[in-house]
């Protein structure tokens, strides 16, 4: 035998399921192998410590108080008396009985006092099942509330695309058209939970704040048709919204440098999300 | 027909008709396993002997829902024991009432035993007792119902109302545990597991 048949049959042997012949095999193997022999050892060892504990417990029994109790019990149904000091606790009325039997037996056991430790901590432990219920209703309110948040948040990718070409720059054309768009998104807003809609503006009536280029409010708005280039993603509507003017200095090397070599001056309209929706060389 | 002629579940349908020789003769027949499943979960005697008494009066209240369908009455009443050990200990594990009881136990034993061997037989019970109440309850169990009550897998398994298969497992597991435990108590103090043996020739 192996010693991997050994622990094959380990388990089998611990439970004491093998026949004598089955662990003959086992017995020779443990007499060359030092680490089964340990095993089996150990298993041996356990095994007589508890046949020990069992033939010395063997012939205990309950106490003949037991008895007279439950006897007693069975007989009158009258309270038993004390059989322990633990046992005390026991309050037992059995009901009436007749010489056909027993028709109605009332046993009633006193419930057991509870000490103090425990009932406290039940009450914790029913503190701490309330306050995890708690936790997951405020997870599941707060997941809520983000999701639809992200339903509410403007889709600033790929949406603005075929409106591109509409131009910034000349919005007094364009504003029945950015009006009608922005009344067609504006329930649907609504609808989100969000008066997003209701802030919507044409872009000729936007707060224009000079950033670098100290370009006025009134300046932008004379300047308004003045040949901005309004970018591909510049849809009605994300140019709808707020709007800032900026005046920048393009560098030599860029684009938009003059074949001289200076720096070319432009005015750009920067939306509220950082991007460019249109731009307009001064000179 | 005498009583002892009797089996356990017809002594319990003439108690529950009001025998009360048949509720002796089933109680003596009984008490001796349920109060030692009791004392060896528990370690006290007085948990064991209330147990008892709780298991017998259950059986008078609630006799009539016992279906010999199901199985034994043994088992049935080893299952009822077990909630009542269960409810006892919880108890018991607040009050601490536990700490000091193994240790008057294994004294009381010693007193059985023969005098030369009174003390190696001590120590070696007081070990392996305190092994086994130191395993988790579900493991205790499945010692006491089998390793030293002797009752099968079969018997074992209703009573604690799972599969043969658990009952198994468990029951190697818990013999995995306990083989550490004693190393370690038999290298705290040697002598303990040699003494075992010699109890048992």
């Amino acid at each position: 035998m192996t010693c991997r048949e050994f622990k094959h049959m380990a388990a089998s042997f611990s439970l004491r399921e093998l026949a004598q012949q089955q662990d003959a095999p086992m017995f020779d193997h443990v007499e060359n192998c030092a680490a089964c022999e340990a095993w089996m050892a150990k298993q041996q060892g356990l095994n007589a410590s508890l046949h020990t504990l069992r033939s010395l417990t063997a012939g205990l029994e309950a106490g003949p108080n037991v008895e007279g109790a439950l006897l007693r019990v069975f007989r009158q149904g009258t309270p038993v008396a004390n059989v322990s000091t633990t046992t005390a606790k026991l309050a037992v009325v059995a009901g009436t009985r007749t010489s056909a039997g027993v028709t109605e037996r009332k046993s009633l056991v006193a419930p057991h006092s509870t000490p103090f430790a425990l009932r406290l901590s039940r009450f914790f432990e029913v503190g701490a099942y309330a306050a995890v219920a708690a936790a997951l209703l405020i997870a599941l309110f707060l997941s809520v509330h983000l999701l639809r948040r992200g339903h509410d948040s403007p889709p600033i990718e790929s949406k603005s695309l075929p409106a591109a070409n509409v131009p910034v720059s000349s919005p007094a054309a364009n504003l029945e058209e950015e009006r009608a768009s922005a009344a067609q998104v504006a329930p649907k807003r609504r609808y989100l939970g969000t008066s997003r809609a209701a802030t919507l503006k044409p872009a000729h009536r936007q707060v224009i704040a000079p950033l670098a280029g100290n370009v006025t409010a009134d300046e932008a708005q004379a300047d308004a048709d003045a040949g901005y280039v309004a970018l591909m993603f510049c849809d009605p509507l994300s140019c709808a919204s707020e709007t800032q003017v900026v005046r920048m200095e393009l560098p030599p090397s860029g684009g938009g440098a003059s074949p001289g070599g200076q720096p070319q001056t432009a005015d750009l309209v920067v939306g509220y999300d950082g991007v460019v929706r249109a731009v307009r060389f001064v000179n | 027909m005498l009583l002892t002629d009797l089996t356990e579940e017809q002594l319990l349908a003439q108690a529950l008709a009001g025998d009360e020789e048949a509720f002796t003769a089933l109680y003596r027949r009984r008490q001796g396993p349920i109060f030692r499943f009791a004392l060896h979960m528990s370690g006290s005697t007085q948990i064991a002997e209330e147990v008892t008494q709780d298991v017998f009066i259950f059986l008078l209240q609630r006799g009539a829902d016992f279906d010999p369908a199901r199985g034994a009455l043994g088992a049935y009443l080893f299952g009822v024991a077990r909630n009542y050990v269960r409810r006892a200990l919880e108890r018991s594990y607040s009050e601490n009432a536990l700490s000091s009881s193994v240790e008057d136990e294994a004294a009381a034993l010693m007193t059985q035993c023969d005098p030369g061997e009174g003390i190696a037989r001590h120590q070696a019970s007081t070990a392996v007792w305190k092994a086994v109440l130191s395993l988790p309850e579900h493991y205790r169990e499945v010692v006491v119902l089998c390793d030293l009550q002797e009752l099968s897998y079969a018997q074992a398994a209703e009573a604690m109302g799972c599969a043969i298969g658990t009952i198994r497992s468990r029951l190697h597991r818990a013999h995995d545990i306990l083989g550490k435990k004693l190393q370690r108590s038999a290298a705290a103090s040697p002598g303990i597991s040699g003494i075992a043996a010699r109890c048992v020739s």
